[in-house]
């Protein structure tokens, strides 16, 4: 009785938790389950967990849906936008933690400030920015305003740099190394976790993007897999006929193969570069 | 001092009260600096300037720029019709006699409303659970957190057949009573199937942030409070919720943002603002105006600029409020 008592506790928060976790799985478990489905049995109700029968055949459709060319696209957005804005971060949080100059601290506010700016209301403007300077339908446009937006990278390498002692910059000034050079050969290799950090997050960021692609473009081999898969299951294209149930749910899950991959492997190490991510926020 | 009048004439006084551990060498180091062009503080300045030129250009470029840009536009009539001309506040004023745009403002404010509450409730609870040492809870937890991967995209794709009338909820429901609703279409449904979409994938993020900050909670506080024979729920609500408040705070102002401004992606896949204008928020009707119809440019300008000085408003306000109960909490 008494082991039953002591045990009741744990079995609650163990109750609670898979009930969570259940909910939290659930629309997954329900999409990969119509995604294995043929046709007539996506029409079932009440709604069949298992396939019957089982059938591969919508992932080949999926995958011709949203097109090799678009993986390719996405992959192309996400490297440069992680690169690119991975590179600007370190590089100003460097000096806006370690270096003296003039100002420095009202431009650091300045930058972090764009965090105070949502970015589907600078669209709008952007848009028209874009579409004047002639990038609009390319892939310059498509890519280069959204490494623009560093105010996270800066912020969260300037808070790992400032843990760094002065001394050590002091000390590479003293070997005759000038600022920059210090930067690279004594700063910057420390900076491996917070580098790992920061991709992870902005990894997923880019990959998920989906209202600028949406706007900066409009040939169909600039698309992004979000920008397909939005398409093909989007209700403001009207003229498109809507698609198969079973083909929609295996293409959202393609879609998210490549997050899905790195979250899997590596869940922990994901879990705390987002919170501290938000940290900055 | 060891140091010569020659050395301390190249450094500014600061570098040397830096220095006054270091010896002669040091000093005419930095005289060698000097020699070469720059002082060692012009070179600190110069690189300072020259690490922050590539992300302050790109600043400047494509935030800044467009964010004045968007200012002018919403004093203009520009669409894609007519030319443009600078009209003032004219949009401003005509705000309001926009039919939808008080409206779109009540559909956001309801739908904030409807989601942080239980989500930050919820994800304090998880944080908590999730946060004590279990076997198995390893594999809970990637479940709990897979929604975190989802892009809007997807999310909006893998619940649409959630809600249709032969969906999965109705399925749930058709064990207790017979439904056929198609909840998506209605007016009445669709604002709260947008607000549960929202709500599943607020409850991982902010829990991801309780974790952390439960990670700062003192040990010794907490087993004081086990010393003095506190369970599970005591040691919650009265030890770790009152230390987790800077989190809370901070995830109100996240759950303001991500409800009235990044839901967009949802709503653009999933209900296009619609059925009757039920799920449009602010940040929706505004691309709509400027992107669809009669490409009101200005109009939509004038309502980001009015939503970005709401949130700001509410930002602030949130900011001072907070203040003040930590005053007197």
């Amino acid at each position: 009785m008494r082991m039953l008592v002591k045990h009741r506790g744990r079995i609650a928060v163990y109750l609670v938790l898979t009930i969570g976790s259940v909910v939290m799985i659930a629309p997954f478990l329900f999409n990969l389950s119509k995604s294995l489905q043929t046709a007539p049995q996506t029409f079932a109700f009440p709604f069949e967990w298992i396939p019957d029968p089982f059938t591969w055949f919508n992932y080949v459709e999926a995958y011709e849906k949203i097109g090799a060319r678009a993986f390719i696209n996405s992959a192309l957005l996400t490297i440069v936008v992680v690169g690119g804005q991975t590179i600007l971060g370190m590089m100003a949080g460097y000096a806006f933690s370690t270096l003296r100059f003039p100002l420095r601290d009202s431009l650091l506010l300045l930058i972090i400030g764009g965090l105070m700016v949502p970015f589907h209301v600078i669209m709008i403007p952007l848009f028209i920015y874009v579409f004047e300077i002639g990038w609009y339908n390319t892939y310059w446009g498509l890519i280069i305003p959204i490494v623009a937006y560093t105010d996270v990278s800066v912020f969260m390498f300037r808070q790992f740099f400032r843990t760094v002692p002065r001394e050590i910059y002091e000390a590479g000034i003293l070997d005759g190394a000038g600022p920059i050079r210090v930067f690279r050969s004594l700063y910057a290799p420390l900076a491996g976790p917070t580098v790992a950090a920061f991709v992870i997050v902005s990894f997923l960021a880019a990959w998920n993007l989906y209202a600028w692609p949406f706007l900066a473009v409009a040939d169909s081999d600039l698309w992004v897999v979000t920008l397909q898969l939005g398409v093909a299951g989007g209700t403001f294209n009207a003229s498109s006929s809507p698609l198969r149930p079973e083909i929609l749910a295996a293409m959202s899950l393609l879609s998210m193969v490549p997050v899905m991959a790195v979250f899997m492997f590596m869940q922990r190490r994901f879990v705390e570069s987002m919170a501290r991510s938000g940290m900055t926020g | 001092m060891a140091l010569t009048r020659k050395a301390r004439a190249g450094l500014a006084p600061s570098d040397v009260d830096d220095m006054s551990g270091i010896e002669v060498d040091a000093a005419s180091e930095a005289a060698t600096l000097k020699h070469r062009g720059l002082s060692w503080r012009g070179q600190e300045r110069l690189a300072g300037y020259l690490l922050i030129a590539p992300a302050l250009l790109m600043f400047g470029m494509f935030l800044l720029g467009p964010l004045v840009y968007g200012i002018y536009l919403s004093l203009t009539d520009r669409n894609l019709l007519a030319d443009t001309s600078f009209i003032w506040f004219e949009n401003y004023a005509n705000l309001h006699n926009d039919p939808l745009f008080f409206k779109s403002l009540r559909v956001t404010g309801l739908l904030f409303l409807e989601v942080t509450p239980p989500a930050i409730l919820i994800s304090f609870v998880f944080a908590n659970l999730l946060n004590q040492r279990l076997k198995g809870v390893g594999i809970l937890r990637l479940a709990y957190f897979l929604p975190l991967v989802a892009s809007g995209v997807a999310v909006a794709t893998m619940w649409r057949f959630v809600f249709t009338s032969d969906g999965l909820f109705n399925t749930f429901l058709s064990f207790f009573v017979d439904v056929d609703t198609p909840y998506l279409v209605l007016p009445q449904w669709a604002p709260h199937v947008v607000a549960v979409i929202l709500l599943w994938s607020l409850v991982p993020l902010n829990t991801v942030f309780y974790m952390a900050a439960l990670q700062t909670v003192p040990r010794d506080q907490l087993d004081a409070a086990i010393v003095d024979g506190a369970n599970f729920w005591q040691k919650a609500l009265h030890v770790t919720w009152p230390l987790c408040a800077p989190t809370t705070f901070l995830l109100v102002i996240l759950n303001l943002a991500i409800t009235s401004v990044g839901s967009w992606d949802i709503l653009h896949v999933l209900t296009g603002g619609g059925p009757e204008f039920s799920t449009t928020t602010t940040a929706f009707l505004l691309y709509l105006r400027a992107f669809r119809g009669q490409f009101e440019i200005g109009l939509g300008s004038a309502m980001g600029v009015a939503l970005t000085a709401i949130l700001l408003l509410l930002t602030v306000g949130l900011f001072r409020a907070q203040r003040r109960w930590s005053h007197y909490g």
